[in-house]
Order: C-alpha cells, then structure tokens, then sequence
C-alpha cells in the first residue's frame, strides 16, 4: 500500500500533462511516459536487494518485468478496460450519497483527469518477481553474552523518513549471535511500528492451502490477488507461491475474463508470457475479440526471450500475422490456436467483395 | 357462465352430501319415489340463478332477524369462491386431455406437444375441494398488507381486504379515513365517511382520489375511482430515487426531502413511505414540519415531486454541467446534462453560488438540529465507568484473533502453562 501511495505521489510530481481517459479510455499519448516512470519507480525500490541477478542460474522475471517496453505494454493491456475500475465494488463502505455538482467546461476536464490518474492510480502493475532468498548476515558474534536473556531481542530504527525496505533491523540470538533479522521479523516489526491498516501481523487463514483451493474454486480470483498485494512484499516467498497458484488455476481453467479489467490482468499476461504457458490465453483473448491483447502478450512473450531475434515487430495493435507468426514458430496448441484465428478473421474481417461494396 | 357452473356444481356437492347422511332405505324410496321431479325442477332453478343469489337464498336473514344481529359475522364467511383455481376444459378424472396450446405449451424442448390423453393424475380442481373442506376462519394477511395500526383501515391493501372493484394494475391504499359531519334543518347531524385514497403502480405512476359517502366502504370507492382517474407522472433517478433534494409546501404543512444512495430505504413519515412504494421510490429521506395532516402530507409530497426539475433544467438554468460524483464509483464524474453553450470560470460571478442543493431547494437552508448529549455524560460516574473500561477496549477483537489462530480463546502461554486456565474452563491433558 504505502509502495503503491508512494508511487502515485511520484506519477503527480512528475507528470503532470497525463490526457485523461474518456469514458471507454481509448488510446492515450502519454502512457508510455507514464508507464516508464511507474516502471523506474518500482525497479527502484524492488531491485535494491535482488542484487545482480544475471547471476543466478534460474531466469528471473524481474529481469524482464521492469523493462520499459515490457510495461508499456502491460500497462495499454490493463488500461484498455480502465471503465471496469469506476465500476461499484462491494468494499464493506459505509453507503454515502452521490453529490451532484455545477462544473464549468474547464473544472469538468479537470475532474476527468483526475479520473484518469484515480484509474492508473488503480491500475498499477503488481510485479511478478521470483522469491527473495533468505540469507543470513552476521553482523557479529559475542558468546559471552550466551544465557543473558530468556528469549532472542529485536531493535529497529524507528526514525523517520526511512523506506521500509531500508531500515536497519537486527536481531540478538540467544547465543550471543548479532545479525541482521529475518525477513518475518522484518514484517512483523514494520507492521508493529509502523501499522498497516490493511496488512495484519499474521497473514490470514484464507492463504491457507485449504482455505485458498476453496477460494479459487469460486473464482474469487480478484480478491486472493488484492489481498496478497496488501498483505506481502512483492517478493515474499508466499506471495510468490499464491500468485503463481492462481494464475496457474486460471489458465488451467481457462477462467481468463475474471481478471479483465482488474490491475491483475497485465501482470497474468506477463507470467504466463514468461513461463511459456500463453496458448490458452491467447485462444481465449482471440474468441473474446480482444486480439489487441493477444499482440501485447505475444509481444511480452518475444521480449522475454531476447535469443529469439528472427520475429518482426507489429505494425498495428490488432496485427493478426503477428499472432499468425507465433503460432507457427512457438505454440504448443497450433491446431487449436489457427482455427480460432481463422474464425476470428472469417467474422470480423472485411472480404473482398465487401470493400468492393462499401466502396461502390 | 363457467364462473356460475363451478358455483352451481359446488351447491349440488353441498345437497348431495347433506343427502347422504340420510339413511340408506329413505334414499332409495326417495329415487323410487315421485318427489324426484320435484328435485329436477330444483336444478332447474340452479341453472337459471345466478351465483350471488344462490349464495344470498343460504345464507338470508330476516329483517327482523337482522336487527336482532343474526347473521351478521357469519353470513360473509360462508360464502366461498368456490370457482378460485377450477381448471376448465381439461375433462374429468381418467379422460384428462392434453390441449397443446391451451391447458400445455405447445413444444416441450424441440417436441411438439402431441394432443392426447394427459399422463398425470393431478386434479386440476384440487383447489375447489380444497376450499369446500377448509375450516372458516380470518383470512390471514401479510404483514405489508395489513396496515398502519389494526383500529382502522389507514395503509391497508384495500384489494386484498375489502370485496369492492379496484383496477387489476394498480395497488390501492388508503391514507387517512375519518367521520366528518355537518348540521343540516332537514336531518340534523348529518354523518359521513371520508377517506383518502392514493393508487400507483410501482413504476412512477401515483393518483390521489378523496371521497365522502354515507358509509365507509363506498367513501372508498369513490375516492378509489377518483384517484384512478387523476394520475400523474413522477420522474425518478435510477427507479430509486428522486431527482434533488427538494423543499415542499402544501398549507402549513412542510417537507423536506432528501435523494438517497441505493440501499438506504424509506426514511420518512408512515404517508410519504406509503406513497413512495406506491411511486417505486426505494430510498429517500424526508422530515415534515408543521401540520401532520395525512392529505396535506401527501398533497405536499407530490406537489414536490411534480415540481422537480429535470436535470437538462438546471443546465440550461445554471449555463454549466450537472456532474454526478459517486463515491461508489470512485467518484467518477458522470454528467448527467449539459447545456447547449457552457460558461467559462472567468464568466462565473464572485457572488454568485454554484451550490447545487442550495439552488434546488431554492435558497432555503435546512436546519439541522445537533444532537444531544445524553444526561449521564455529565455524571461523575460516566467518569469513572470510561476509566475502568478502557483497558478492555481492544478486548473483543483480541479474542476474536486468538480464536481465528489458535481454534480456541488461547495465547502463546497456553502451550507453556498447561494448568492455568481460566476459571470456569477444563484444565488441558
């Protein structure tokens, strides 16, 4: 919440010429300036301690999730249905009147543009990261002071201004060991400190394996992903899991329309981009008239693998040869994928002899 | 015709079933006997009779009986619709046909229903024999129907509670019903009924109808026809609510209305809930100062409610944008009308308000009346009562997350002191 607060104060220091959306949001000219700034912001803060990831011999998102076209395209993808954020939504709020209000031309499109950062303010990509490692940093060794206490002790610094993910933390063992503390402790003494009215000091039993099966067969998917994004850091080793669980029981499902609309829906693309799972997505985005976002994930998807070099850009949007070319070369269902395009392109592409009507 | 053979068939069940009681020799003399044309030409007169007066040769009473009170709670509960619910033209017990069309739909999934014998045993006049052997006793009502209090017939579902002629679409309720009277050279005091009746449709159609008649019932038909014929047209927002806010006067009578979200309800005097469900209003809020006369409340409220302004009005009024900010859309602004030529912030008047509640409501401000403080706040005890409870503020919750942790009221302790339990509860094994 607080990393989310945080980059909304950054998107309305800087930019400020955002154009608003109208109502069914169309094209904007600015989003790519927007979508790089989100973008740096948050590479800012999760890259700190992800240290060089090259290294590593597993691919790591994060690598490919802060890139700027990548997130340009992410973005266009979850603001293309930025009308379903002004949708009502059972929230537990207290019922409030509507107020009407007289508006002059200019207050009008002010209150639009407002509109319009309210619904990237509410679109924002939640990153799909691999799970921190946990090391552990010794800061010193003292076994002189081995049975001192009866139990370990914490010290944070408190002071104020510092970023959550910077602030010093160590812990005490009953050894007598001095180091740095866990990541558990670290939340567990920031929501102390610095209370989060929408984390709790526990995670909560719906994240329970039980309690989770159960959710995702209501296809409840928005709000396991909401939750989990209020409650972990992007990079917490559970959050990790439950995200990667329900995108997983969404493609499996092919329960895709859940997520239109919601700040989920890049971040799904992205990770079944990544982990090679975007046949049915693609299938589904096509039966759906949405091939805009068929082009954005198969684009994401050539992105993320920069050993592909031989695949030509789109030249629109809705290029259909693109998606044509991808198929061919990378899909695993092709049958299945070629019949739905073909279909798609049998309905909604003008033939011949209907130009040929039009223009006479 | 059909109506009269269902009551006709009804009456000879009654004659045969009062016939059977009688011993067995005496029935067969009385088929072998010459009275059995006296019986035909009973029947006879069934046929030419219709139901109502066969209903009043039963249940008659003299005039003399009458004044002498016989009759007078009976005779209107054993009279029965015997027709409710009879189900003609389908034949009679084995010979049940199938009238694609008619007594069926005529496709069953893709089939054409084929006509035919029916299949199912179902007595299409289960209903009738249903009624025949019911026990008489008073009709039970919905508690919506019954009215504002059980003495008179205020708020009352006139179409479910009284036998006179309403029209099907409507729903009829009266609002205020009284005895009035005046002097006369001729007869003295002379005594009537008035009542106020208000009819709607739930969907924005409301009428008002008063009449005055010598007895209760025909004042109500009278103000019922009345209303029926005077209806009027209410606009509504979203079919919850009302337009604006809007400030209504009928004599000394006042009301203040307020537009509410979806989901609030009628908050407001028993004759403006009662006319809102008439209208299809759901949520609005209103307070009526100054006389509580039902009629004048409700001239008032619908003098209101015809006087709202639409919202392309107060466009073109105002030369600005009428925008909508609903909190739960996010505040997204939705506008609801604008006017032909827009005016600028530079062509706004420093003096001139932009309010829109204070120019619906025509400059008047409502007084808001702050609310009390209860006596006990100025006690010493309270005092002492906030003190001693404060440290148990968070108490609740606490349990309620040690309850969702642990499957029970325990703490971090419990595992390590076994023995101390609470007092009242089992010690742990």
């Amino acid at each position: 919440m607080a990393l989310a607060s945080r980059t909304l104060k950054c998107i309305r220091n800087i930019n400020r010429n955002v154009s608003y959306l109208t109502q069914h949001t169309r094209v904007t000219p600015n989003r790519q300036n927007v979508s790089r700034i989100i973008c740096r912001y948050y590479a800012r803060t999760v890259l700190v301690k992800t240290g060089d990831v090259a290294e590593k011999k597993q691919r790591d998102p994060a690598m490919f999730f802060f890139n700027d076209d990548v997130q340009s395209c992410l973005l266009e993808m979850n603001l293309r249905y930025a009308s379903k954020v002004f949708e009502p939504r059972k929230e537990g709020q207290e019922l409030a009147p509507a107020e009407l209000k007289f508006l002059t031309e200019e207050e009008l499109e002010e209150a639009r543009q407002k509109a319009a950062e309210t619904s990237i303010y509410y679109l924002q990509l939640p990153p799909v990261l691999q799970a921190h490692q946990e090391t552990v940093e010794i800061l010193s060794k003292d076994p002189e002071l081995q049975g001192l206490e009866e139990s370990k002790i914490l010290a944070i610094d408190i002071s104020f201004g510092v970023p959550d993910r910077e602030r010093l933390i160590v812990a005490r063992d009953l050894d007598g060991t001095l180091r740095h503390a866990s990541r558990e402790e670290r939340s567990r003494m920031i929501q102390t400190y610095f209370p989060d009215p929408s984390r709790t000091l526990e995670p909560p039993a719906l994240f329970s394996p039980k309690n989770l099966l159960s959710l995702l067969e209501r296809s409840e998917f928005e709000f396991i992903l909401d939750r989990a994004c209020a409650q972990f850091e992007p990079d917490d080793v559970e959050y990790v899991s439950i995200t990667s669980q329900t995108y997983d029981y969404i493609e499996e499902n092919g329960k895709f329309e859940y997520l239109v609309g919601t700040r989920h829906y890049g971040s799904l693309a992205f990770y079944l981009a990544f982990y090679g799972k975007l046949d049915r997505f693609l299938n589904h985005c096509i039966s759906s008239r949405r091939i805009e976002d068929a082009v954005s994930a198969v684009n994401v998807f050539y992105l993320c693998r920069p050993s592909i070099v031989d695949y030509k850009k789109p030249s629109s949007p809705d290029d259909s040869d693109f998606i044509k070319a991808y198929i061919t070369s990378h899909a695993k269902e092709k049958g299945t994928l070629s019949m739905t395009l073909n279909a798609y392109l049998e309905l909604h592409l003008p033939t011949a002899a209907d130009e040929a009507k039009l223009s006479s | 015709m059909a109506r009269m053979l269902g009551q006709l068939r009804a009456v000879v069940a009654r004659l045969n079933g009062a016939s059977s009681l009688a011993p067995l020799p005496l029935l067969q003399h009385n088929l072998t006997s010459p009275n059995l044309h006296q019986v035909r030409t009973a029947v006879g007169a069934f046929n030419s009779q219709g139901s109502d007066s066969l209903w009043k040769s039963i249940t008659i009473v003299s005039k003399n009986g009458a004044r002498r009170g016989r009759g007078k709670k009976t005779n209107s509960r054993l009279i029965k619709d015997l027709y409710k619910g009879v189900a003609l033209g389908t034949g009679q017990g084995d010979n049940k046909m199938v009238w694609p069309g008619l007594n069926t739909s005529v496709l069953r999934g893709r089939q054409v229903v084929q006509q035919g014998k029916m299949e199912e045993k179902e007595d299409p006049n289960a209903a009738v024999k249903e009624a025949k052997d019911e026990v008489q006793s008073r009709r039970k009502l919905h508690p919506l129907d019954r009215g504002f209090t059980s003495v008179n017939v205020c708020g009352r579902n006139l179409k479910n509670t009284t036998n006179l002629n309403f029209h099907e679409d409507f729903d009829f309720r009266v609002i205020d019903s009284r005895n009035v009277s005046h002097m006369t050279g001729m007869f003295g005091r002379y005594q009537q009924a008035a009542t106020v009746v208000a009819c709607g449709n739930g969907n924005g159609v409301i009428g008002l109808g008063a009449g005055k008649a010598l007895t209760r019932n025909s004042s109500i038909q009278k103000a019922a026809n009345r209303a029926i014929i005077r209806l009027v047209h209410v606009e509504r927002y979203n079919n919850s609510t009302v337009l604006h806010d809007f400030f209504s006067q009928y004599y000394a009578t006042k009301i203040f209305v307020t537009r509410k979200p979806e989901g609030y309800g009628l908050n407001c005097h028993r004759v403006i809930a009662l006319m809102c469900r008439l209208i299809g209003i759901k949520d609005l809020e209103a307070t009526v100062e100054g006389s509580v006369m039902p009629m004048n409340i409700a001239k008032a409220f619908l003098l209101g409610l015809v006087q709202q302004k639409k919202y392309e009005q107060f466009a073109e009024e105002k030369k600005l944008h009428v925008v909508e900010f609903d909190p739960k859309r996010r505040n997204y602004p939705s506008v609801l009308a604008s006017p032909e030529v827009c005016r600028s912030n530079v062509e706004i008047p420093t003096s001139e308000s932009i309010d829109f509640n204070q120019h619906a409501l025509g400059g008047k401000v409502r007084f808001e009346k702050p609310k009390r403080a209860p006596f006990f706040v100025r006690l010493k005890g309270w005092e002492i009562h906030l003190k001693r409870t404060e440290r148990r503020r968070g108490a609740k919750t606490n349990e309620y997350e040690l309850m969702a942790k642990y499957g029970e009221l325990n703490s971090f302790l419990t595992a390590k002191y076994p023995e101390a339990v609470r007092p009242g509860a089992t010690p742990k094994e």
